[in-house]
Formats: structure tokens, sequence, C-alpha cells
């Protein structure tokens, strides 16, 4: 074997517990309190998803109540270089589930100053959850290149008191 | 001896720096941009399209041109030298690299004629002129050319040295260049069966969820590409810059091991917020990159540990206060060590991003940048920099034009970089600010953002000059009549203790065996799932 | 083995502590700013 220092071998071994202790801390906050990243949701075809369709939310892209003041449901549409809906007003203290998709290109989609984050990839339906507790404004914005309007890209999201 | 290795290295250089050169030019551009001084409107009279076409400009021929060449140049220096032996077959070297700068041409043409201004992620269903992936592509091929010279020249000098180790800074530019081979062998298949036909309209659809993920199997062990040629003159010749010794050679050969086998099976970490993985693949390749924290905790207190040694065999004292005894003279030395401490933070920015769910925080956002500019911008750049204020004098025959101005340029590197990489990523992490795209036109971009947005475009101005600094020294040296009275050979660190590493850090069979077993376990099924259930139905679209 | 000749590295055991204090602290504002934004799936 390595003749190893004896202050390195104490070292190493620091570093082994304490990014093993990162990972206790990413597996425990994600799988069992739920700060969760997207997983795998529905498979869409984007040259179709605009168009509106009885089994097709995406057709009419926007917010749906589910109980009233409490929860919601927002399905979004990206495409070069909007969102539809741009405006998704919400009660204090509702959550909401956000589906969101492509038409076209790849797009991002990130709740500023939330943990509401994910990749928008044509084909795939991107979906993550939150609670919003207070009465403010949020943008929401398009976070991968998408072309010459991509600055451009955003919406707002108004929790009413 | 090494005449034809020495003209090779030169012309790697040589298009490394012009392609830095230009691709730099608009870093400050962009930066300036986010304040709200907007010159690419001036930038159009010289055919510069838009903001993004300039960023694909800057991504390409820094990140992906400076960087290749370099490294291929500098290793065609630092492989034979290290086995005091010559190319065996040099021709090999030189068709590899007229096939990296016929590549480099083919994809230089349409990004400059706005044909595709994609960036480096070229990102499907975004379709760009098929000959930007062409182009890459032959760079692609021409850099494993090059790398096949340097196994052959190896396999002979291995045949005639029998059992004797294979000096360190050879065995960690092969390992490398191996790594590098794997590696590119999924942006290879997404370019030759996903996107090439497609952009030829040979197929209708693609996916791009299966296109991301063959891009992100060789996007993170890209960058290790990038650093582990900095790891080699870290490990291998700064110690004895310092006038030290390499602490632990055996350690250090683990570590160049170890990244061959763990840097493959860890892309996905670049796709934890993709809505087409799903989290138990995450997860495993958050562990396998949470296991790099080893090697490159290894390196920190290895090399560290052998400056110590030189800066107390120099007569420093003290527990700290050995710092001072460090050749800060040498800006060849200076700008390692700086890149070195810009690593620190680059470092802690990449453990943030591999860990899992902290990606709801920072992905995506200008924490981004901020990180790679720590990393490949400041760890990788500046040592290169510090390569070539030794390398360039050797290979020319001619002292370094002005010592006092390559010391001005490694410290103003280091404050910019320090600067804008502070910026940007307080502009990620607290306030979701979007990377690469045109802040100052963006109408979310807030007035908190201001501070950090300033600090960022100082920095930016700071590097612009620091460049500028860097280029002058170049040309300075490589025009200036005067001679070195004596040649400049290699640095090369003797290991602390004499004792050789033992026979299995020498030995490529296991750790090649154990490198494809991860990538099949980290990889395989989950390509394999989607492959069988490819949704090719995304049509290409030109959105610029 | 020389081992007359070999000695800690105490700078570098002192430089390795403060690199260690400093990816707790950065790595652990990140992980809390990320705690301070809420779940992100259903309860």
């Amino acid at each position: 074997m390595i003749h190893v220092d004896r202050s390195e071998k104490i070292y190493i071994i620091i570093s082994v517990t304490l990014i093993s202790v990162f990972f206790i801390a990413l597996g425990i906050s994600s799988f069992v309190y739920g700060f969760q990243v997207p997983v795998p949701e529905q498979r869409v075809d984007p040259r179709t998803i605009a168009t509106p369709a009885p089994d097709n939310p995406f057709g009419e892209p926007g917010l749906r109540e589910l109980v009233p003041g409490k929860k919601y449901e927002a399905y979004v549409l990206a495409q070069i270089w909007s969102f539809t809906p741009r405006e998704i007003r919400v009660p204090a203290g509702s959550t909401v589930t956000f589906y969101v998709t492509s038409k076209d290109v790849q797009h991002g989609f990130r709740i500023n100053e939330t943990n509401v984050n994910m990749q928008i990839v044509p084909g795939e339906v991107s979906k993550l959850t939150i609670t919003f507790d207070e009465p403010r404004e949020y943008d929401f914005i398009c976070h991968e290149y998408c072309g010459v309007g991509h600055q451009s890209m955003a919406g707002k999201i108004i929790v009413e008191p | 001896m090494f005449a034809r290795e020495h003209k090779l290295t030169a012309w790697h250089l040589g298009v490394a720096m012009t392609a830095l050169f230009i691709g730099g030019f608009f870093g400050p551009l962009q930066k300036l941009e986010y304040v709200g001084i907007n010159l690419y409107t001036t930038l159009n009279k010289i055919g510069i399209a838009s903001y993004y076409q300039g960023l694909t400009l800057h991504a390409v021929l820094n990140a992906l041109v400076w960087t290749t060449f370099f490294i291929v140049g500098f290793f065609t220096y630092a492989i034979t030298h290290s086995l005091d032996k010559e190319l065996t077959h040099p021709k090999i070297n030189i068709i590899g690299l007229i096939v990296m700068i016929v590549g480099l041409i083919m994809a230089a043409i349409p990004i400059l004629l706005n044909l595709a201004t994609v960036l480096f992620t070229f990102y499907p269903p975004m379709r760009a002129n098929p000959f930007f992936y062409i182009g890459l592509v032959l760079v692609v091929v021409g850099s494993w050319v090059c790398g096949w010279g340097f196994y052959l020249t190896y396999i002979a000098w291995r045949k005639e040295n029998p059992g004797v180790r294979t000096p360190l800074i050879a065995l960690g530019s092969l390992i490398t260049m191996v790594l590098w081979q794997i590696a590119t062998l999924g942006v290879a298949t997404e370019l030759l069966v996903l996107v090439i036909p497609w952009s030829f309209g040979l197929v209708e659809g693609t996916d791009p969820q299966l296109a991301r993920t063959f891009f992100w199997f060789t996007g993170h062990p890209l960058v290790y590409f990038w650093l582990l040629p900095a790891y080699v003159s870290w490990y291998g010749m700064l110690p004895k810059q310092a006038g030290g010794k390499l602490f632990s050679e055996p350690l250090a050969r683990l570590v160049f091991w170890l990244f061959l086998a763990l840097s493959v099976p860890v892309g996905l970490h670049h796709q934890y917020l993709d809505p087409g993985v799903p989290a138990g693949w995450k997860f495993l390749h958050a562990l396998l990159t949470y296991s790099l924290f080893i090697p490159s905790m290894l390196t920190a207190f290895n090399v560290v540990a052998s400056l110590e040694i030189g800066a107390r065999d120099n007569g420093g004292t003290g527990l700290l206060s050995w710092v001072r005894a460090l050749p800060w003279g040498d800006p060849s030395y200076a700008a390692q060590n700086l890149a070195m401490i810009l690593f620190v933070f680059g470092g802690i920015g990449g453990l943030t991003n591999s860990s899992y769910n902290l990606n709801l925080a920072i992905h995506n956002t200008s924490w981004v940048p901020g990180h790679f500019h720590l990393t490949v911008g400041s760890a990788v750049t500046l040592t290169f920099f510090g390569i070539a204020y030794w390398l360039v004098p050797s290979l020319s025959g001619k002292p370094l034009w002005n010592r006092k101005v390559a010391l001005v340029q490694t410290w103003t590197w280091f404050f910019g970089m320090l600067l804008m990489g502070n910026g940007l990523h307080i502009l990620g992490l607290n306030f979701g600010m979007p990377r690469r795209t045109m802040i100052g036109a963006a109408s979310y971009a807030a007035d908190a953002w201001t501070p950090m947005l300033i600090e960022a475009a100082i920095g930016g101005i700071i590097l612009g000059i620091s460049g500028l600094l860097f280029y002058s020294n170049m040309v300075g040296t490589v025009f200036s009549k005067k001679r070195l009275e004596a040649p400049i050979e290699m640095p090369v660190a003797e290991p602390y203790e004499s004792e050789p590493a033992p026979a299995w850090l020498d030995n490529w069979k296991p750790w090649l065996a154990v490198t494809v077993v991860l990538i099949l376990v980290a990889y395989g099924p989950i390509l394999v799932d989607m492959i069988a259930n490819a949704n090719m139905t995304s049509p290409g679209f030109k959105v610029w | 083995m020389e081992k007359k000749k070999y000695k800690v590295p105490q700078g570098t055991v002192a430089i390795m502590i403060i690199f260690i204090i400093l990816i707790i602290a950065l790595w652990g504002s990140a992980y809390l700013t990320m705690l301070s934004r809420g779940v992100t799936i259903t309860p």
C-alpha cells in the first residue's frame, strides 16, 4: 500500500465524513421532506400540444381551481418568446402545482426567489408544487437560452391577500 | 531533439491563443451590457448580429477551442519530454492537428455568418447549419488522432523500459487523453446519430431529452479534461518551480486514476431539473459526483504540502508565514498559485452544483457562469497562462518579454475574476438572475441587482485589460530579438519520498475496467430505456 | 523509508482546516437558502 502521512489520514477521514453528512442532508431534505427535483410526469407531442382537445390541458393553458382558496393547478405553455398565461393570480395560502411544457425549443421555468426551478424540454411535462404564504408578486422567467428574444420571456404571479 | 514536437506544440498554442483572443473580446462586452452599456449596436457594423452570436463565439472559442488546442499542444510537449522520447509517429499528430484546424474553420464559418447562434451547448431542437456540427466533430476527432500518436509513443517507450514506472507527468497527461477519448463518445453519438442527420433534414424529428443526456455524458468529464492538465502542472511541475518536492507521488497517481474512473458516470448532475430523468438515477449520479470530492481534497492537501516543503527549504517559517517564501516574483508560479486560490471557491461552488436539490436554488442562474469562470476561466486558464510563461520562452528560445507585465497580468486576472465571480454567484443564488441572458434588456432585472451587476462589470473590464497584458507579453516574446542564454527545460518535480509508487498505480487494465463498469452501471439502463422509448417528435427551429 | 527527514506539514494542515470551514460555511448557506424557500412536492 501507499504510505500516507498521519495528518493527511485524519484529513481524509474528516473529508469523507463531511461529504457523507452533506449527502445525507440532501437525501433527507429531498426524499423525506419534499424539497424535490422534477421527475418524469408525462410525455407529449410538441407538434400538437397547443391544439385544443378535451384531454389536453395545454390546449387551453391557465389556472384550474381544485379547492377554492387552497389548491390549484397551473398549466403553462412555453414558446418563443412568451409564456401562456403571462399572469397568474392566486390567493395567499394557496398551493399551486405547475405543469409546464414547450411547443418549440427548450426553455426554463423559474419562479424567482422560490424553489420552483425546472428545465422545460419539448416532449416532456415538468411539474413542481409550491405554497404561496404571503401576498406579493413574483416574476417567473425563462432561464434557458431560446433565441434572440430570450430576455423578454417572463411572466408574473400575483399572490393576492 | 524534439524539434518537431516543439513545432507541433507551437502550432497548437498559436491556434489556442488566437481563439481566446477573439472569444475573450466578447467577455467584457457582455458584462457592460448587463449594466446598460450596449455596444452590440456598434458591433452590428462588423457583422455581429446579436448579443447571443457574440456569446456563442465567446463560449465556443474559449471553452472548446482555447482549452482543447492548448491541452493537446501542452501534452505534445509534456509527454515527449517526460518520457524523454520523441513522437514515434509524428505524422499521426500532424494529421490530428490538421483535422482539428479544418474542423475549427468549418465550425467557425457558420457561427460568423450567424447560422449557428446556438451557444456551445447547441441544445436541440434549436437547429444550426450542419457544418457547425460537422466542424465540432472534426475538432474532437482530430484531438483523438493526436491522442493515438501519444499512445503509440507511450507503447514504444514501455517496450524499451519494461518495469520502469511511467513518469508522473506523462501518466497524468495520458490518463487525461484517454478520459477525453471515452468521454467524447457521448457527444459524438449525439451529433452523428441524432443531430447531423436531422440538421440535413434526413429525419423529421429528434428527441431533445435524449440529446441532452448524450451531451452531458461528455459535458461533465469535459471539465476534467480541462482541469487535469492544470493538475499535471500543479503536481508534476509547480513543486519544482517552488523549490520543493511532490509530497506524495503515489497519491498524485491515485488521483489521476480516480478521475479517470469517476469523471464520466456523473453527467446527470447537470440534468437534476430535467423532466425526463427519474429521481433515482439523478440521486445515483449525485452520489458518484460526491465521490469526486475525495480526489479533489487529496489534491488540495498534496499540492499545498509540496509547496510548503519548497517554502520551508527557502527559509520560510511559522505556521502560515512560510507562504511569503514562495516564489511570488516568478509570474509562472504566481499565476498558478493564484489559480489555486480561485479554485477553492470554484470547487466549493462545484460541490454545491453537484448537490442534487440545491439546484432548485441555482440551476441555470448566473451562479453557474460565476462558478465556471472560477474553474475553467481561472483554475485552468490562469494556470495555462502560467505554463505559457515558461513554455513559450522554451519553444521560441527567447526570454519572456516583460516579467513585471506578466506579474501585473496574473494579479489583475485574479482580482477581476474574484469580483466577477462574487457578483455572478450572489446574483444567481439570492436573486435567481438567469445565466446567458441579455440582462440589460430584461424587464425583470430588479434594482436590487444593480450593485452586484456593477461589481461583475468592473471585474469584466479588469479581465479585459489583463487579457491584453497577456497578449502583449506573448507577442513581445515571440517577436523579441533577444535569445535565451541557456534553453528553458520543463520543470519536473521530484517525489519527496524515494520509494517508487506501487505497481498497481502504473497499470491501466484494472482502472480501465473499473471505468467501463461504472459507466455501464450509471448510464447503461437509463440510456437503454431512453433510446428504446425515444420521443423523436421535435422538428428543428432557427430562433435567432 | 527515510523517517528522519519526514516532517508533518503543519502549515498545510492549518490551511486545510480553513478550507474545510469555508466549505461548511458556503455550502451550508446555499443549503439553508434552499430550505428557506419551501418544499416542491405536494405534502
